[in-house]
This record gives structure tokens, C-alpha cells and sequence, in this order.
């Protein structure tokens, strides 16, 4: 392409020597034309007057202050026209002549982040990157939740976009993979992967390890409030992760606020006892002794008392010790989170091959609160200058697998995925269809999962049924264009059968109330690969 | 679901045209046929010499495919003279590699010769003008995107449609405005924004594979993607202005004033991220125009910040007009205009297949010139009573009126009738490029061009021995062909 008819090197040549232009000496400003109107630019055009010409130049070769005429200098190689069509003057009135309307190429793509693909219609590259669109006003907020049904491709561009991010320096998290999907694609960054199941790595949900870490680094280097902060975050993200632990081992029954005094009173001593990191088991133990002080944090008149209304609380974390739960909570925390590596990645699917959706929800809350536990306290290092800053995207696949174990876990997820720093964390959530989180126990629940969609600042939407598109307009506006592209998407047009998917790779990006933008996921050769040998060792594609 | 609103009714002036003939020609001939017959009657013999005469006139004056025999003649003279005269070669006078002292300007090619490019700083921003000496008018250009209209329901669209006929409405209050200038330029993406930003932003730290994808993703542009970018310019006439002012500033100033309120209004016709030209925004766009192999370097040098280029700079290298083609540094164009739009109702995204992404980059440049509301309604009227005593004077009955002289006499009749409704009413000219990276490409520009005319169902006509002039008027530095027909002898 550029060897074309002149070549550009004389161009390039005059480019770089504008560098070296004399841009600064303007000393005694010479009084010029439209000196007073002009910005001090050296691209400025009209300071003409300036007294001396190089020698070599002959004066003709440049324009003086003389008007060229209408059709050009009238002079050898001047580019001079010849003729000037004047085109036909079509006569009509605006409210005709605004139907031969102009803006109608579509355009403004984003050009920043991430490129995620291409743009259906105009064929413009379309990029993603959550913290630089909050940046620019583009967006609200970093969260992005993403709707699509299963095989169009939803985990590529989940795998595209945290790849891209963690090579502008985020770090990817994907917290409670359940196929799995993203062990490679982390591995490939460098990133750890923690496996969790029987016989695998545990994560303890009673474990401050990471976090006690940081506020003690924290107190020593004089920040004792962020430090005691943190700690009572801690301490309350892990109270927050048992009860809702115990309410999906035992069936989604509340647990009672006497019980959660207990629990409460039983973590509160055992971090007093000075036990880096107490597991359930130990919980369990102490509900059993029942030492004076729990006895009485718990409000109970005896001991006797206390045992008979404990009795159901110890059956509970008994259950989850010895039934069904059996290997999954019992221990320490086998392979704790590395926080220098970067991408992390939890992968549950060995329990979730078990199909036993308590354990699945109970395991996933679990992971939830320890990857959110985690980055909280590195978030808060950075923040008081004793780690770098760092930027983090974390994938929440299927959510609502978690979210159905028992009533209310929504507001349970919602604190255990929360993090005190506004900056610096991108939630990607995704699920299959808005009739999972419409399959939620509670009429709270279903609303506070809406509201889960209202609050993300980009929602990205697969091919889906009219009547899924019909209830994501009812909470991200949706023109009827939009719903009937994205019903387009959601299966084959013929009977033919060799037809690809129609949808696959296909996704509409909406950011508030603006157009989405239709585009479609190009993969490279070295991602299909990489997403290939997933897809082998995994389900989903 | 709303109803697709239609719309039609644009229509060549003709008045009291017959046979095809403009009012004038009509005239002219007349009153020459006139003075045969009289000269006729003295002496019969001379119609041996007038009457022939008077055919081959009558003959060149004939329209074919949008253009008289006469008009033929006069641009290929035009042509010829100025190619005898090595007029029509460009070479830029700078010594290669020779950089330009501070201060000095160079000869631009042609119809970009008598301008120069002013800028104004207004707070942060800072916008540029383009000033077109040999007839003082004063062009900014607004930057913007368009929202895409295939998303958007109906209801909506149509309004951003209504709001673009009130903004053209509105023009005609405003005396200093003469016209404004559309042009949607759409070229394949060299992805030099997209690999300057994903440089920028990876980190020293980024993994292997992380690192790979960026960077092949950044490449994947070249062939994959394309750009559009939609620019408004209005071209002012301060010396049409209530405030007439004498010096060039107080001109801008005035020019400033106005700006504000058009901004505002063109944002309710489904445009967005609407921003004002800045000089080097418009050097930069003029010069990647010319040489389009240079984008990336450009862009990229943008980015970067160095120096921007100045406008007297940003014309070509080198450039040469041929009868039917431009040639410019790296790129060959073919320029085109439009005899007529299209006949039947249409939709108002009629002109999508013309303005999407092709192959090749291109410039559909759409102007538009307000009518001078007074003179407006009379002309109008006339225009209708012209056409309605046509038909009488012909004796046409409605059954032997032909079908498009009855199209024309309703359209004539519809004009008449917006206008007096309160529409406003004006002049669209539409012009159209497509730049080849080699000679050897244009036929399938062309091709490709022609397709997407026949789509928008819009007849062009290719601007022979006028391809220079019709580049030019893409270039969003207000410079409208219709007001160029004059050579300027100053």
C-alpha cells in the first residue's frame, strides 16, 4: 500500500523535520494579521511576515500575502483547475430534504481498552476496558454483567477481555469457576490456580490469614484505624460467609439472630484466643465446650440454656463436617491465595461435578468471600503506599447458582462481593438467562438481583428469546431493534443444518441508555487454540 | 411499531423551461427563432444558414445524461487550455527534505490556494477556521459521530430526522450562513489509534500470551476494521451579517457567536461527541486525504503529539489532474456528482448504502444552501404557476401530460405548499469520492461506487475534466464547487 503512485517518504521526512522547527523564537512578536486571535501553535498559518527567507528558496516558490486566484496560482505545476462542475442544485423543502439524511454511517466505536471485536454494522473495532471508561464518563461504574445463553462464545470474550486487561496491568480473578473454563487461559498469564474439592485444596471459610497479614503490616507502618478497619471487615465478612454457609447446608431455613450471636461470639473468641485462622470444626468445638464468656456474649442465662439452643447450630456445622459437605470446609486453608501472581483463578468444579447445588452455592460463596477478603486487604496496602497499585477484574461465572442455594443470599452476596475501595475493581457477572436469577426463592431476591443488572455500568447481551429480550428491556432499555438483533441471534435461520450458530461470537455491548453496539468476536489463532484445548477438558464452548 | 415515514420531492429548478431547456435557454432560443423568421421574411435564403444554425445550437444545448453538448465542449476546452498550460500538475515547492522556515507558507494545489487556516482558542478548546480569501468566506467544521439508526426504533430516528429538518429550517434566519457542507468520510482502519493506545497502555509486566494477543489484536485492524467520521462544516459569509465587520477578527467573532447555538442544535439530530475542528484536526485530515498511505504515521504522530502539521503543508506532494481520475501522493481518486435523487418516496436512510464502509475510502460530501426566505415564496409560487401554465399552454390534458412532467408539477406544488407551512427551503448539491491506492484499482472504485449509488438510488454523473475540483470540495475547508464556477480574473 505505500508504495502508491509518489511514495510518502518526502512526507515523512517533512513530518519529523517539524520537530526540529524553530517553534519558540517568537521574541519581538511581529504585529500579524490575526496575531491576537491566534493560539501560540506553530501549525498557525497566518503569521506570514516574518523577515527572512532561507537563500536557497526562490520567493515565487512560496505564497506572499497576494490572494491566489479562485482556480489556483496561475502559474507552471500550480495544480491550477481547469473546469469546476458545479455539480446539479436539487431544489426542496426541509421536510423532504432532511429524508436524504447524512448521519446515518454510525460511528464512534470506543477506541479504548481492550479490543473485543468488531462492530456488526459499520466493521469499526470496538474496545473495552472498564476503569478507562469510567475515567472518561463513558460509563458509570466498572461492573459489567453479561447475559447469553450457552455456546455463543460467552467465555471467549470473557477470556479476550481479562486477558487483554491483565496486560494493561489488572489482575484477573475468576472466583468459583464451575466448568472449568478459565484454568488455561490463567495459566497462560502466569496466574495461580487454586482447585477446589475433596481431596483437593480447601478454603476455609473462618480464614483471616491474608487479611490478619495485612492490618498487622498495616499497624506497623503507623495506619492503625485502616488496620482495625480491615480487621472488622474481616471479621465480618467471615461471620457474614458462616451463616450463609449454614443456611444452605441446612435447606435454606434462616438461621436465627440467636445463632448468629453465637457464631458470632464463638469467631470473636477464637480470634482472641490468638488462633491465626479458626476452622469450622473448631467452631464446632467450642459451641460444644461452651466457655463462660461465649456463654454469656450469647446472651444465654446458662450453660444448659445456651446448649439447648445451640443444639440445632451444632447439628448444622456438624452437617457441614461430616454429611454431604463432608471435605469441602473442613480444614485450613490448603493453598492460600498468592498476591503477587498475576491472575487468580478458583476453580470448583470438581464439586460442582457432584451436582449437589447446596454444595455448589455454599462452595462458591465461600470462594466469593475469600477473593473479595483478599483483594479488599491488598487494595488497602496500596492504598496506604505499601504495594503498588493495582487494578482488578474479577469474573463471577454463573452467579446464580450461588445465589439460589437459600433465601436472602443475595444481600449476602452482595456484602461478601462488596470492597471498601470504590477504585480499582471490575466486576464481570454473567449467567445464562434472566429466568435464572427470575428462579431465585424470594420476591426480594428477584428484585435485588435486577438491581444486581441496574447497577452494572455495562450490560453485554447474547442472542436470546423475544421474551428474555422482552424482561432485559425492562430493566436496560431496549429499542424494538435491538431486541429483534439480539432474537436474530439466538438460532438458525434454515433447516439446513451446516449453518454455524448464528449468535456465536455475536454481542451487544450496552452501556445506560445509549445504542448498543453490536459486535462480533474475532478470535486469533493462538486463542483458539488455547480456548480449544478448554474446551476438551471442559464443557461450555 | 411506527409507521417508516417517506419522503420525495427534490427537484431540479426549471421554471418555465419546454423541451428540457432551462427558463433562459427557453427564452434565448425563442427569441432567436423569433428573429430567423423575421430575418426570414426579408430574405428567405438566409434560412439556409440560420436554420441549421439555429439546430446545431438547439442540439448542443440539449441535455444528455445530465449535461448539454455545450457544457461538454466548454469543460474539455477548459481542460485542455489548462493542461497546455502545465497548470494542472501540482508539485509542492518545498526542497525535499528542506524544512519550512517559521513562518513560511506554501502554495496549495488549486481551488485551496486562496485559503489559509486560522485557529481561535475559546477556553481549553481551540477550533480552527478556514478562510477562503478569494471570497471571504469563513468555514468551521464540527467533528462528530452518529448514532446508528438501524438500532434505534423508529419513533426515535424519525425525530432525530424532524431535528435535522429544523436545524436546515433554521439556517435560513441566519444571513451569514451560505451553506453546510456534510461530509461523511469512511476508510478502512489502518489501526494506528487502536495499537497507539493498546501501546500506551500495556504494562512492562504483561505475560507472554497477554502480550501476544494485544499486540496481534492491534494488527488485526488493518484489514478487518474501518473508520467513519461524520463532519459538519458551515460555511459563514460574514459580510452578509447584521454586524458587518471590517477586519477579520471581529468577523471570527462574530462567526464564534453563532457557533454556540448550532452545536446545540445539531446534538438533537442523533449525532454525538459533537467538537469543533481543531487546526491541526483539520491539517491533519486534509493531509491523510491526500496521502492516505501516511494515515498511520500521522495518527500516530498525533497521539504523540509532535508538532502538528500547518495547512499550507497539509496539501499533496505532488498531484496530477487527469480527464477522468486525481492522482495524489499515495492515492488515486474519481470524482462524482449527482444529476438527480431519488424519484420515489423513500426512507430517510436511504443514503446508508452510499455512506457505510466500502472497500475504499471515501467522501460523500452533501451540501446544503438555504434559501433567502423572502425571495423564497415568490420564487415558489411562480415556479408552480410556471409549470401550471406549461400544461395550459401546451394544452396538456392530464392524460397526455407526461409522467414526469406530472411528478414535477406535484413536487412543484408540494414545495409551495411546505413553504408556506413554515418549512424551510434550499439547494442540495452531493458530491462523491473514492480514493484507490493505485490508478490500476479505480475501475473497481468505481464499480464499487456505482453499485452503492444505484442502491441509494441516486444518479451520478463522473465530474470529468473537473475531478480536482470536486476532490476538494471533501476536504471540509467550504469550498463549494456552485461558488467556484467563476475563475476570479482578480
Amino acid at each position: 500500500m505505500t508504495d502508491g503512485f509518489f511514495g510518502t517518504d518526502t512526507f515523512n521526512e517533512e513530518h519529523h523535520d517539524d520537530q526540529a522547527w524553530p517553534t519558540q523564537k517568537l521574541e519581538p512578536s511581529p504585529p500579524v494579521e490575526v496575531g491576537q486571535l491566534m493560539p501560540p501553535l506553530p501549525g498557525d498559518d497566518s503569521r506570514l511576515d516574518l523577515p527572512e527567507r532561507p537563500q536557497q528558496i526562490k520567493k515565487a516558490d512560496f505564497a506572499d500575502d497576494s490572494v491566489a486566484p479562485t482556480w489556483g496560482w496561475r502559474e507552471k505545476d500550480s495544480g491550477r483547475v481547469g473546469h469546476v462542475d458545479a455539480g446539479t442544485k436539487l431544489s426542496a423543502p426541509t421536510t423532504q430534504a432532511c429524508g436524504l439524511f447524512p448521519f446515518i454511517a454510525g460511528s464512534g466505536s470506543p477506541k479504548i481498552g481492550v479490543p473485543v471485536g468488531v462492530h456488526l454494522i459499520n466493521r469499526e473495532i470496538v474496545c473495552m476496558d472498564p476503569f478507562r471508561w469510567v475515567q472518561h464518563g463513558m460509563v458509570t461504574n466498572p461492573g459489567i454483567f453479561m447475559i447469553a445463553q450457552p455456546g455463543c462464545g460467552k467465555s471467549a470474550l470473557v477470556k479476550r477481555l481479562i486477558t487483554g486487561m491483565s496486560g494493561f496491568g489488572a489482575v484477573p480473578i475468576v472466583l468459583g469457576d464451575v466448568k472449568p473454563d478459565y484454568p488455561r487461559v490463567i495459566e497462560a498469564l502466569g496466574g495461580q490456580v487454586i482447585r477446589m474439592g475433596r481431596g483437593l485444596d480447601v478454603i476455609n471459610p473462618l480464614d483471616a490469614g491474608p487479611i490478619k497479614a495485612a492490618s498487622e503490616r498495616l499497624r506497623a507502618a503507623g495506619y492503625i484505624e485502616k488496620a482495625n478497619e480491615l480487621e472488622a471487615d474481616a471479621y465480618g465478612r467471615r461471620l457474614a460467609l458462616l451463616v450463609a454457609i449454614c443456611q444452605v447446608g441446612r435447606n435454606g431455613i434462616p438461621v436465627s439472630p440467636g445463632e448468629e450471636v453465637m457464631l458470632a461470639a464463638s469467631i470473636r473468641y477464637l480470634d482472641d484466643e490468638g488462633l491465626d485462622s479458626p476452622t469450622v470444626k473448631d467452631v464446632l468445638h467450642l459451641l460444644r465446650d461452651a466457655p463462660d464468656s461465649v456463654v454469656a456474649a450469647a446472651e444465654a442465662e446458662d450453660k444448659r440454656s445456651f446448649d439447648a439452643e445451640s443444639k440445632e447450630l451444632r447439628q448444622t456445622l456438624s452437617l457441614l463436617l461430616t454429611g454431604t459437605f463432608k471435605g469441602v470446609f473442613d480444614g485450613p486453608t490448603s493453598n492460600p491465595i498468592d498476591l503477587d501472581a498475576p491472575a487468580i483463578e478458583i476453580d470448583i468444579s470438581a464439586l460442582a461435578r457432584s451436582g449437589e447445588e447446596n454444595i455448589i452455592s455454599s462452595a462458591m460463596l465461600a470462594v466469593w468471600a475469600y477473593g473479595f477478603g483478599v483483594v479488599d486487604a491488598q487494595m488497602a496496602l496500596s492504598e496506604a503506599g505499601l504495594e503498588p497499585a493495582r487494578d482488578y477484574i474479577a469474573v463471577l461465572d454463573e452467579l446464580w447458582r450461588a445465589l439460589r442455594g437459600a433465601p436472602g443470599l443475595v444481600d449476602r452476596a452482595d456484602a461478601l462481593t462488596r470492597v471498601n475501595r470504590s477504585r480499582g475493581m471490575a466486576q464481570v457477572m454473567v449467567t445464562h438467562s434472566l429466568d435464572d436469577l427470575e428462579a431465585l426463592p424470594t420476591e426480594q431476591d428477584r428484585a435485588k438481583a435486577r438491581g444486581l443488572i441496574e447497577r452494572s455500568g455495562t450490560v453485554i447481551l447474547g442472542g436470546m428469546s423475544p421474551r428474555e429480550a422482552q424482561s432485559v428491556s425492562n430493566v436496560m432499555p431496549l429499542s424494538k431493534k435491538e431486541q429483534n438483533l439480539l432474537t436474530s441471534w439466538q438460532s438458525p435461520s434454515s433447516w439446513a443444518g451446516n449453518e454455524a450458530h448464528p449468535g456465536r461470537g455475536r454481542f451487544m455491548i450496552k452501556t445506560g441508555a445509549k445504542t448498543g453496539l453490536p459486535i462480533q468476536v474475532v478470535l486469533l489463532p493462538i486463542e483458539e487454540e488455547l480456548y480449544k484445548t478448554d474446551r476438551i477438558a471442559g464443557v461450555d464452548r | 411499531m411506527t409507521e417508516q415515514a417517506l419522503y420525495s420531492g427534490w427537484r431540479v429548478k426549471k421554471g418555465l423551461g419546454f423541451f428540457g431547456y432551462s427558463q433562459t435557454e427557453t427564452i434565448a432560443l425563442g427569441a432567436s427563432l423569433f428573429l430567423i423568421f423575421v430575418i426570414a421574411g426579408n430574405n428567405p435564403s438566409t434560412l439556409f444558414v440560420t436554420g441549421p444554425l439555429f439546430l446545431v445550437v438547439a442540439l448542443m444545448l440539449t441535455k444528455f445524461g445530465g449535461l448539454s453538448s455545450f457544457d461538454r465542449l466548454r469543460r474539455e476546452f477548459g481542460f485542455y487550455s489548462a493542461r497546455k498550460r502545465e497548470f494542472l500538475n501540482y508539485r509542492t515547492k518545498q526542497a525535499k527534505g528542506k524544512p519550512l522556515a517559521f513562518g513560511e507558507r506554501l502554495k496549495l494545489p488549486g481551488l485551496l490556494a486562496p485559503t489559509k487556516l486560522l485557529g481561535r482558542r475559546d477556553g481549553l478548546s481551540e477550533w480552527g477556521i478556514v478562510w477562503d480569501q478569494s471570497n471571504d468566506f469563513l468555514t468551521t467544521t464540527f467533528i462528530c459521530n452518529s448514532q446508528s439508526p438501524q438500532l434505534a426504533d423508529d419513533d426515535v430516528f424519525n425525530i432525530w430526522v424532524a431535528q435535522w429538518h429544523h436545524f436546515m429550517a433554521a439556517l435560513a434566519s441566519e444571513p451569514q450562513i451560505e451553506y453546510v457542507t456534510v461530509t461523511v468520510e469512511s476508510a478502512s482502519e489502518g489501526g494506528a489509534t487502536v495499537t497507539e493506545n493498546l501501546r500506551r497502555s500495556l504494562v512492562p509486566t504483561a505475560s507472554v500470551h497477554a502480550y501476544d494477543v494485544l499486540t496481534s489484536l492491534g494488527n488485526l485492524g488493518v484489514d478487518q476494521a474501518s473508520y467513519v467520521e461524520t463532519r459538519i462544516s458551515i460555511t459563514f459569509n460574514p459580510n452578509k451579517g447584521p454586524a458587518r465587520k471590517k477586519d477579520i477578527q471581529g468577523k471570527i467573532a462574530e462567526v464564534s457567536r453563532l457557533l454556540y447555538g448550532l452545536e446545540s442544535r445539531l446534538s438533537t439530530c442523533g449525532l454525538s461527541a459533537i467538537h469543533r475542528a481543531s487546526p491541526s484536526d483539520l491539517a491533519a485530515r486534509m493531509k491523510i486525504s491526500f496521502d492516505p498511505a501516511a494515515k498511520d504515521s500521522i495518527v500516530d504522530g498525533m497521539l504523540k503529539g509532535v508538532t502538528p502539521l500547518r495547512w499550507s503543508q497539509a496539501g499533496p506532494n505532488v498531484a496530477m489532474e487527469e480527464r477522468n481520475h486525481f492522482l495524489h501522493d499515495s492515492g488515486a481518486s474519481v470524482s462524482w456528482v449527482w444529476n438527480d435523487g431519488p424519484r420515489s418516496p423513500v426512507p430517510a436512510t436511504i443514503l446508508g448504502p452510499l455512506v457505510n464502509p466500502g472497500p475504499y475510502p471515501k467522501k460523500i460530501t452533501l451540501i446544503y444552501e438555504p434559501s433567502d426566505p423572502a425571495a423564497v415564496s415568490r420564487k415558489l409560487e411562480q415556479e408552480r404557476t410556471a409549470l401550471d401554465a406549461k400544461r395550459l399552454l401546451l394544452n396538456q390534458s392530464p392524460q397526455n401530460e407526461t409522467q414526469r412532467q406530472k411528478l414535477d408539477r406535484e413536487f412543484a406544488t408540494m414545495a409551495a405548499q411546505e413553504e408556506a407551512r413554515g418549512a424551510g427551503f434550499g439547494d442540495l448539491s452531493l458530491f462523491v469520492t473514492v480514493t484507490a491506492p493505485h490508478e490500476s484499482l479505480l475501475d473497481d472504485a468505481r464499480t464499487d461506487i456505482k453499485s452503492r449509488a444505484a442502491q441509494a438510488k441516486i444518479n451520478l454523473r463522473e465530474a470529468t475534466c473537473s475531478q480536482a475540483a470536486i476532490f476538494y470540495a471533501g476536504l471540509s475547508a467550504g469550498i463549494n464547487p456552485a461558488h467556484k464556477i467563476n475563475k476570479g480574473f482578480f
